[in-house]
């Protein structure tokens, strides 16, 4: 099969199982986003698709070759992760000398114009840059490396406003150009949820939705009025997530409505955001209460 | 044999380690050679650079240098997986790189060795080597004697070097904090261990079991007749090379990126 | 351009109006070249899919053409198109509601029609 497949991965910490079950698969040429809430288990599955930890269970094949300890594979992936792996006694200039021995084909010329528009200086060494810098730092190599498959976890963290903005517009730019494969894993998703194509919504070590964005909405209803006539109208249906003020309610609706069922003056259906859609699919039980 | 990318590796380890050599090796000369100088200038007292050049102990410091520098292993791991490079790809690497690296220096210590023998008159190598101490006398020819003394010096240096690299990525395991943990443990262990040993034969005579002394025998190669065989030495270093080799790639495929 | 990313509205359709507003506007004359999709899809940091959809719709609707490797175009007679369908919009949206509450008003159509000749 072409692209990454990730079949019936189970990881546990300990006792505790951060993975269970996750299928899925990664077709080249599309940005997807990997969502969910700080723990729950995006860096964890990363971090196996590009071998640095094992699961307990499950493979994962990139074009139907294992990733498992194959250089080839590995070749084609890159991960960015929160974590640093590059030593801090490293001069940025002399890791894209080591990123391109070892992955070839490195995009200096790019590179150095990412590093102008970032005004980071090449110069220094990697130990001195701050958490934002060093994120992007972490990206201009990803923007750069001539891997096939770009895994970004929480590529963002630490930057500010207008760096985040230099980097979705960049990286919408790359994609256009290269025809890379972007895996975007994020817990802020208001601000890339338009340069998705496909997302994964991941809640407890489990995979809860897999599909394009589009679908996904599709799939979304608010429905809002009057508690009573609400409830009636959303009963039996999939409910996710609930908002009260006073006598008005919200029902977030994730699925079918019943087309048999008359919707009354008083209640509204609207399509919420991605945003509001995720909130409520991925709040714990207590938070709903 | 080798992908081009293994290539890279090796390319990669062996600059870092050369680098890495070069710079052990500047601070060698400062401490041994430059400082003691300087010292002498200052409060006047003989200082005979020509004996320092001399006696320049080139071979064991490039044994313990490159051994410790095998010691290390995560940094490296870090960078390399960062860059899609797999374990086994690593661990084939560093195995090259440091048998290469240990290899070159030995020869040029050696050739250090006998430049200083014949323009300033130093050490002899009979009375250097260790090799040459024990199991010289079994050859009859003195050149072949030498040629196999230096073979054996490359040879134990690459092993060692590959012992140091199994010790390190054994430690490489655990956390720093485990790490210390053991080290402190170990060093304990010894103090404690040479206290009771000492204390244990103050009184009573050094006994070995029999078996023991057979073993250690037949390790180092010595015959009833009371001959050393340099064979022996060869056949356990060959041994010991491949057991660690195995072992180290056995415990680097373990390797996974730490929370830390 | 502008959009609303918190509108309930797909973003494909937002770009697909956006651009016919444009084009409405006569900010993008006939055979004008409009943005691209790569630098909308840059611009506003939007999925290039998504892009393309949209300007698929206006592709359909004859508002845009496409030049191979050269970009997207405003098409001859899209300006009228655009004022046609939104005229046909108008009549759907405002006209036929405002006679529906006229009439929950019982207001005759004398009447309305005087109402409308007052606020003309």
């Amino acid at each position: 099969m072409e692209g990454i497949v990730v079949k019936g991965i189970q990881k546990n910490f300990g006792k505790k199982t951060v993975l269970q079950d996750v299928d899925l698969q990664i077709k080249p040429g599309k940005i997807y986003g990997l969502l969910g809430r700080n723990g729950a288990g995006k860096s964890t599955l990363l971090s196996i698709i590009a071998n640095r930890i094992f699961p307990n269970m499950g493979t994962i094949t990139l074009d139907g070759q294992t990733v498992f300890e194959n250089d080839k594979a590995l070749g084609q992936m890159y991960l960015m992760s929160e974590r640093n792996l590059y030593s801090k006694s490293s001069k940025l200039k002399h890791l894209l000398g080591t990123t391109e021995l070892l992955y070839g084909n490195f995009d200096y010329e790019y590179a150095y114009q990412l590093a102008e528009k970032f005004s980071l200086d090449l110069n220094q060494k990697f130990g001195k840059l701050s958490t934002g810098y060093r994120s992007i730092f972490k990206l201009i190599v990803s923007l750069c490396v001539p891997a096939k498959y770009i895994l970004l976890d929480e590529p963002v963290l630490g930057l500010d406003a207008n760096h985040r903005e230099l980097f979705y517009r960049e990286m919408v730019d790359n994609y256009v150009k290269t025809g890379k494969t972007f895996v975007i894993s994020t817990h802020l998703i208001e601000e890339i949820t338009n340069s998705l194509e496909h997302i994964f919504i991941i809640k407890n070590g489990q995979i809860i939705i897999d599909g394009d964005v589009e679908d996904v909405l599709n799939k979304a209803y608010l429905v809002s009025g009057p508690a009573k006539e609400v409830a009636q109208y959303t009963a039996g249906l999939n409910v996710i997530g609930q908002e009260k003020l006073g006598n008005i309610q919200g029902d977030y609706v994730f699925g079918k409505l019943d087309s048999e069922r008359v919707l009354p003056d008083t209640v509204t259906v609207e399509k919420p955001n991605l945003q509001k859609l995720f909130i409520n699919l991925t709040n714990t039980k207590e938070e709903n209460k | 044999m080798i992908t081009a990318k293994e290539k890279s590796v090796v390319f990669y380890l062996f600059k870092r380690v050369f680098r890495q050599l070069l710079f052990v090796f500047m601070w060698f000369l400062i401490g041994g050679v430059i400082f003691p100088m300087t010292l002498s200038l200052i409060t006047g007292s003989n200082y005979n650079l020509l004996q320092a050049i001399r006696s320049l102990e080139l071979g064991p410091t490039f044994y313990l240098v490159i051994g410790c520098l095998a010691l290390l292993s995560y940094d490296d791991f870090k960078l390399l997986i960062q860059n899609g490079v797999s374990r086994y790809t690593y661990w084939k690497a560093k195995v090259i790189t440091f048998i290469g690296i240990s290899v070159l220096s030995q020869t040029i210590a050696i050739i250090y060795f006998f430049l200083m023998r014949l323009i300033l008159n130093g050490n002899r190598w009979e009375d250097y080597s260790l090799f040459m101490q024990v199991y010289g006398g079994f050859f009859k020819n003195t050149t072949i004697a030498y040629l196999v003394s230096f073979i054996f010096a490359i040879l134990s240096a690459g092993v060692f070097s590959l012992s140091c690299i199994l010790v390190g990525s054994i430690f490489s395991l655990f956390t720093k904090r485990q790490r210390r943990l053991i080290i402190l443990a170990l060093i304990t262990l010894f103090i404690v261990g040479i206290a009771t040993i000492s204390n244990t034969y103050q009184h009573i005579a050094f006994n070995a079991e029999p078996w023991f002394v057979n073993t250690l025998n037949f390790l180092v190669g010595y015959d009833k007749g009371g001959t050393l065989n340099p064979t022996m030495p060869f056949i356990d270093m060959v041994l010991l090379g491949i057991i660690v080799c195995f072992g180290s790639l056995q415990v680097i495929k373990r390797f996974k990126i730490r929370n830390e | 351009m502008r959009f609303n990313f918190n509108s309930s509205e797909p973003i494909y359709l937002q770009v697909a109006q956006q651009v016919q507003e444009a084009i409405f506007t006569k900010t993008y004359l006939e055979g004008e070249q409009i943005p691209s999709t790569t630098e909308i899809s840059r611009d506003f940091h939007i999925n290039p899919a998504t892009v393309l959809k949209g300007m698929n719709l206006l592709v359909a609707d004859g508002l845009v053409e496409k030049k191979r490797g050269i970009g997207m175009f405003v098409a001859e007679g899209a300006q009228s198109k655009v004022v046609e369908k939104r005229r046909e919009l108008f009549y759907q949206d405002e006209v036929v509601k405002l006679i529906s509450e006229a009439q929950k008003l019982q207001i005759s159509q004398t009447e309305l029609m005087e109402l409308i000749k007052r606020g003309f």
